[in-house]
């Protein structure tokens, strides 16, 4: 019994309909359901332009959704065929940002494809988890140059977003390599002795100003109570929005801090506290719940997976979703660094939108492939 | 490769690899590359269950967990710990900006329920000029509607503002507190960026009625001084605050004021008018005044509430005070005769009477019906400098009178460790200390109600009302009312008599220290006049003090007929029974009609 049979056995099993159905639905609709909450903050947390803004997180909304589709429907192995285009592609593309990029809060994270601005490092995060789930789900990373290899296949582009410079898309990178590797069944040491080297070049990195002053400051501001400086004075009045919210909010159509203009980037890196003002603790909460069950049904996928590629795709894949929440929700209640990284689905930016739901349309792959096919492989 | 697996299965047996087969494996596979075993090498690695054990993946899910409890946990302990300290901080940054909040601003009112400051909505138009496909046009059909004296040129540049880096810029206000109806207007015209925000205008109904007392909201939220910046906690708590002031007093004594200090090109006047018996301010005017509405233009000195801010030397005003703690302590009777000269030798200065005169003999009446520094000298070396310094403390003099409003000073009384032979030559008379004119106020409230003292205060509050703590005796104030009263029969006090009523008052004039040369200035004077009524029954005590009013400078010619005017008008507002109907004036025409 191999793949091979497995896989052109499943193409023709079952019709379009019945893939569908097999869908794991809890998944679908926290999905959905963030991406509607995600148009309908663009529309409420806004200040000004709030249809454009609206507008444009729907057409992220629909884009997504339709990428999302053949995802669901081919079966996620076929992607493996294409490790290297695809490692090949994220890596043009991220060159591309740092030659042709535009420049965006001293940052180059945007480029011009015709008529819209995509933010290929947001593309390139699913993108470089399954280039690692499959380069890693036919090799043992135990062994220490297998390990090697994949640490490399992850360094460069995280090295090409860190020179944007993209800090805290660098260390999802970063997060990414570590979680799969766990998952992959790295060596305890190997993965302590990658800390310490990590730690070791983040320390270099710091004596050698390679990481410029403002990142620096974003990084250790955070804790400061003093609110006297550009970060700090962020954190703090997103810490005020979110304790003003108090249990039930303010609701919406009153004024905030956000509509005030006290609280900075309202829209995309703090919009969980813009949101967290007007529905209180209760619609935080709710929505964190949202996220997690998000989370928690993309783990699942791991578990039911049929083999180790989704299992390592799936973690993956988790791992982007609970970074991105917990670095983001974290940074506006001042437990986490400021690192401009924006909260799945709720953060306006198209780019970001059409990944996180076609992200989810791959793991529907994995699900459908997993529920559709007999029980003749152990599931790990 | 430790097989740790805990689940197994004699099915998935097979698929447990070593080490070493797996690097066999891989051996083999990369000969095998070119051959297409890509699906052998594939099956050895997925299917080492070691790689990827459901423990690895229970961690990552505990890892996850953890996330969301410390997340949640955040969230509860930022909406719940300081629930109270977050609000109040936001509502502060909020302030004025805060549309909501600030549209939500409880009113000032008068103790007769008039507005004094009150909050309107409107709304601003707003534009977001990257958006404006034709400024033009738009600017055209803003100024249709807006009915703000901007031209369609001037509307345009709003409409095309850019920002510092030279692109169109994402904010611009074209216009500030419009009314509803024209800001739908705006909505109607559909112009793509171009909106409207609600607005919020605080506005003084009565612009220049107790300005000083009110006080200031301003833009961003700030509160300026007066009523405004005391009570804003409770103002911008939606609620509103009922002041003791009446309008009518408080109209009658400004212009009384104002008349006073045109007439006399004085500098300044300040007036109280303060219910005797609890304190409740019922007037408190300073002139020249300034309209809140258009606080920005008002000069800084205009905006200052001087009946609290700034301490003067008393003068003669002083003088009962001084008679009062001597009859208090028994130190003199009203019987009492003392041989004034014109003037004195104290502590190595010489004290002179305002005017010369030959020695006489003088009762303690006759001292402040001349208003004799000689005679008050002596009276206070009979009662000693402890016991005036005690008496000058207790009426309240060199503190804080409880009234609240911030920037009230104390005044200055010297300490007694401080005093020297040449103090009971000045401070019984009222020079070398200083007083505000509430404090004066209150002192004479203190006299007047029966001898204990009021806080004064300008909100009601029944707790405030009560009176304090007892300074001289019923028998003492009662005294003292009528050597006051004598005052205004026979004394230098003559232009405050109202007919129908007993006044009891005194005259002042006092120097005023020169702080260029640390000494009396030879021109520059306080004239003052303060008394009470009806003094059998005494109600109301007003005070008008005059800074520097040229070609008079007595009190009973310049602060009296003021004091006149509106303590008529206050007792005849009230309905307070004459308590000498049918009395008449007896002035022989000597003062100056107010």
């Amino acid at each position: 019994m191999d793949l091979i049979t497995r896989s052109s056995a499943r193409s023709t099993r079952g019709s379009v309909f019945k893939q569908l159905k097999s869908m794991d639905a809890v998944l679908l609709l926290s999905c959905l359901l963030l991406g509607l909450l995600g148009i309908f903050t663009a529309y409420a947390a806004g200040a000004s332009d709030q249809r454009a803004y609206a507008i444009s997180q729907t057409e992220g909304f629909i884009v997504g959704v339709a990428g999302a589709i053949p995802l669901v429907l081919v079966d996620y192995r076929f992607w493996r065929r294409f490790l290297r285009l695809i490692y090949g592609v994220v890596l043009l593309m991220l060159l591309a940002v740092t030659v042709i990029g535009e420049v965006a809060g001293g940052a180059q994270r945007w480029i011009d494809i015709g008529p819209v601005q995509v933010q290929p490092s947001e593309f390139a995060k699913p993108l470089m988890v399954l280039v690692l789930a499959g380069y890693l789900s036919e090799r043992s990373i135990s062994e220490n140059m297998v390990f090697l290899k994949a640490l490399v296949i992850a360094c460069v582009p995280a090295l090409l977003v860190f020179l944007q410079p993209d800090l805290g898309t660098a260390l999802v990178f970063g997060a990414i390599f570590f979680v799969i590797a766990y998952a992959a069944g790295a060596k305890i040491y190997q993965l302590v002795a990658l800390a310490g080297v990590g730690g070791l070049a983040a320390f270099l990195a710091i004596k050698f100003r390679l990481i410029a002053e403002y990142q620096l400051a974003r990084l250790t501001s955070f804790s400061d109570p003093s609110c006297s400086n550009d970060i700090s004075y962020q954190v703090c009045q997103s810490k005020t929005a979110i304790g003003a919210g108090g249990f039930i909010g303010k609701g919406f159509g009153t004024a905030t801090l956000a509509n005030l203009g006290f609280l900075p980037n309202n829209q995309t890196d703090f919009v969980f506290a813009n949101l967290a003002e007007r529905v209180g603790f209760v619609g935080s909460l709710l929505l964190l719940g949202l996220f997690f069950v998000l989370i928690w049904r993309m783990l699942r996928v791991a578990t039911i997976s049929r083999d180790r590629f989704g299992v390592l795709l799936a973690v993956g894949i988790s791992t982007i979703f609970l970074f991105h929440v917990f670095v983001n929700v974290g940074m506006t209640m001042g437990i986490m660094p400021v690192t401009g990284i924006p909260l799945p689905f709720i953060s306006y930016g198209r780019s970001s939108l059409v990944v996180n739901i076609m992200s989810v349309g791959l793991l529907e792959s994995i699900v459908i492939r997993a529920r559709t096919e007999p029980f003749e492989h152990p599931r790990f | 490769m430790g097989n740790k697996r805990q689940e197994g299965g004699t099915g998935r047996a097979r698929y447990v690899s070593s080490g070493k087969d797996e690097r066999r494996a891989r051996k083999r596979k990369t000969k095998m590359r070119a051959s297409g075993g890509r699906s052998t090498r594939r099956a050895a690695v997925e299917s080492n269950p070691c790689n990827t054990g459901r423990k690895r993946l229970r961690i990552v899910v505990a890892g996850v967990a953890v996330a969301g409890i410390l997340l949640s946990g955040r969230a509860a302990y930022l909406s719940f710990d300081h629930v109270g300290a977050y609000k109040i901080l936001a509502a502060e940054q909020s302030g004025g900006l805060s549309q909501d909040a600030a549209q939500r601003r409880g009113d000032i009112l008068s103790a007769d329920g008039t507005k004094l400051a009150t909050t309107l909505r409107t709304n601003n138009v707003v534009a977001t000029p990257y958006q404006i496909k034709n400024p033009k046009e738009a600017a055209k059909k803003l100024a249709g509607v807006l009915h703000t004296n901007q031209s369609p040129q001037e509307i345009e540049n709003l409409l095309t503002e850019r920002d510092s880096k030279g692109k169109l810029s994402g904010y611009s206000v074209v216009a500030k507190n419009v009314d509803l109806n024209t800001a739908d207007k705006v909505h109607k015209l559909g112009i793509e960026g171009v909106y409207t925000t609600p607005g919020a205008v605080r506005t003084y109904p009565n612009g220049t009625l107790a300005s000083q007392l009110v006080g200031h909201y301003g833009d961003y939220g700030q509160a300026y001084g007066g009523v405004e910046s005391r009570y804003n906690k409770t103002l911008a708590g939606s609620h509103d605050v009922r002041l003791t002031v009446n309008t009518a007093v408080q109209q009658q004594l400004q212009s009384s004021l104002d008349t006073t200090v045109k007439k006399f090109h004085a500098r300044n006047a300040v007036g109280v008018v303060m219910n005797v018996n609890n304190g409740s301010i019922v007037a408190l005017a300073n002139e020249p005044t300034y309209n809140n509405n258009r606080f920005g233009q008002a000069p800084e000195e205009l905006q200052r509430d001087r009946v609290i801010t700034d301490p003067y030397e008393p003068g003669s005003t002083f003088k009962p005070f001084t008679i009062s703690a001597a009859l208090e302590e028994g130190a003199i009777t009203p019987k009492s005769t003392f041989v004034v000269p014109d003037h004195m030798q104290v502590g190595g200065n010489v004290i002179h009477d305002s005017l010369p005169h030959p020695t006489e003999t003088m009762t303690p009446a006759k001292i402040l019906q001349k208003s004799s520094n000689i005679g008050a000298t002596k009276v206070a070396r009979k009662l000693g400098s402890r016991n005036l310094y005690e008496y000058i403390k207790n009426f309240g003099f060199g503190s804080k009178t409880g009234i609240g409003l911030y920037g009230e000073s104390t005044g200055d009384v010297p300490p007694y460790k401080d005093w020297n032979a040449s103090t009971m030559g000045s401070v019984p008379y009222g020079q070398g200390l200083t007083v505000t004119p509430l404090q004066l106020a209150a002192g004479y409230a203190t006299i007047a109600n029966g001898g204990r003292r009021v806080t004064p205060h300008v909100v009601q509050s029944s707790s405030m009302d009560r009176p304090g703590h007892r300074v001289i005796s019923e028998k003492t104030s009662s005294i003292v009312s009528r050597m006051l009263q004598s005052v205004i029969q026979k004394g230098t006090g003559v232009c405050a008599q109202i007919p129908g009523y007993a006044v009891a008052g005194k005259t002042g004039t006092a120097q005023v220290v020169d702080p260029q040369t640390g000494t009396y200035s030879t021109n520059d004077y306080v004239a003052s006049f303060i008394g009470f009524a009806p003094a059998s029954n005494p109600k109301y005590v007003t005070l008008i003090s005059v800074s520097d009013p040229q070609g008079d400078i007595w009190g009973e010619t310049v602060a009296a007929p003021a004091f006149q005017k509106v303590m008529k008008f206050t007792l005849e507002y009230f309905n307070v029974p004459p308590d000498r109907p049918g009395s008449k004036v007896n002035n022989d025409g000597a003062c100056n009609v107010q």
